[in-house]
């Protein structure tokens, strides 16, 4: 008996400038405060966000009891050479990443730029 | 080093001060003890008598600030107390202390002040040391981070890289103290993914970002904002050590 695996082919959609793209956001990265996203939540050159159209705060968060959501408009990191784009993975369809080298005044804009969506308390 | 003084407090406790032999006309303090009487040097004479507290003003409910005169014959002695231990000194043959020549010596090295000036460092360097302490038991707490902390891929946060960020907080502190800064901000730090530790230090005017990188050979980036009537003005850098990252605090922030 032959077992054939077929290939699966995730086509990748793109997101518009104005899609909503989430982050979740650990205790760490939140400046209670000055109630803000730290700029330490957009230092990575692969940033793993999720796009809306695809999913909801809650749902992004539902094993994360304390971590909180932000929301940033797509065309804000591509405003600063950032590459946006769909990736999704077998478990998150919604699955995308920010893609670029983030300088401090990147992760600055980026994280200025966010709006939470979900807020622990 | 030569013990120069005892001062007998009113509750029998005595504070020595100690002095450099090689400079007969200042007084340094380089430590603090709780010992038995020793003569007083002044113009290289070598009297075998003590200083006692002529009168001690103390403003209990204010940070137990104490100021204390002390005076044998003609020789004054101003001192500064905060929470029992000598902050300040002054030694002078003028009986007011309260005139703007009086020149106050501090636990870590010569300042010139005036004896408000000392009231305010004691107090304000107590709020400051208070705040920074919180930021110490916050970046001792991320060593404890585990792999995933962040819900993606995140690495731990080595100790080291929290040990070199406590240092540096310390170098900063030193640095405020020595120059009598009035403003001192307290920075909010959080971990990064890739181990390093970010900093985010905030004035009126001024905003300061960086990190301490987990490798020590890594250079340090920091971006600093002057915002104004005009506008922002950004300065994007780095510089290779955290030496060198502290002349930046210190300069643009304090």
């Amino acid at each position: 008996m032959v077992t054939v695996t077929p290939n699966i082919f995730v086509m990748c959609e793109h997101i518009n400038d104005e899609d909503i793209l989430f982050r979740r956001i650990p205790p760490w990265w939140y400046v209670k405060e000055e109630d803000r996203v730290a700029s330490a939540a957009f230092k990575d050159l692969e940033t793993s966000v999720y796009w809306q159209k695809y999913t909801t705060p809650s749902e992004i968060v539902v094993d994360y009891k304390d971590f909180h959501v932000a929301a940033l408009q797509a065309k804000i990191p591509r405003q600063e050479s950032q590459e946006v784009r769909h990736d999704p993975t077998k478990e998150e369809y919604a699955h995308s990443l920010i893609v670029g080298k983030k300088t401090q005044r990147i992760a600055k804009v980026l994280a200025q730029n966010c709006t939470f969506v979900i807020k622990r308390i | 080093m030569d013990r120069v003084l005892e001062l007998q407090k009113k509750d029998s406790s005595v504070i020595s001060v100690w002095r450099d032999v090689k400079d007969a006309n200042s007084a340094t303090l380089l430590s603090t003890e709780n010992i038995v009487v020793s003569p007083y040097y002044l113009s290289g004479e070598t009297p075998s008598w003590e200083f006692l507290p002529h009168e001690a003003r103390a403003n209990e409910n204010i940070n137990t600030v104490i100021f204390m005169d002390s005076i044998y014959k003609e020789n004054y002695l101003f001192s500064v107390m905060s929470k029992r231990e000598l902050t300040g000194f002054s030694f002078s043959k003028i009986s007011d202390r309260f005139i703007p020549e009086t020149s106050f010596q501090s636990l870590r090295g010569e300042i010139s002040s005036t004896w408000t000036e000392n009231f305010a460092e004691t107090e304000f360097a107590s709020k400051f040391q208070a705040g920074l302490s919180r930021v110490i038991e916050r970046l001792i707490k991320f060593s404890t981070l585990k792999i995933g902390w962040d819900s993606y891929s995140a690495g731990p946060i080595k100790w080291l890289t929290v040990s070199r960020s406590i240092d540096f907080l310390s170098k900063i502190l030193y640095i405020a103290q020595r120059e009598n800064k009035k403003i001192i901000p307290i920075p909010f730090v959080a971990p990064v993914n890739d181990g390093s530790i970010q900093f985010e230090w905030k004035t009126c005017y001024r905003e300061l970002i960086h990190s301490i990188p987990q490798n020590d050979n890594d250079y340090i980036e920091y971006l600093k904002i002057e915002k104004s009537s005009l506008g922002e003005r950004e300065e994007e850098g780095f510089v290779p050590n955290i030496d060198n990252l502290v002349e930046i605090v210190s300069h643009w922030l304090l």
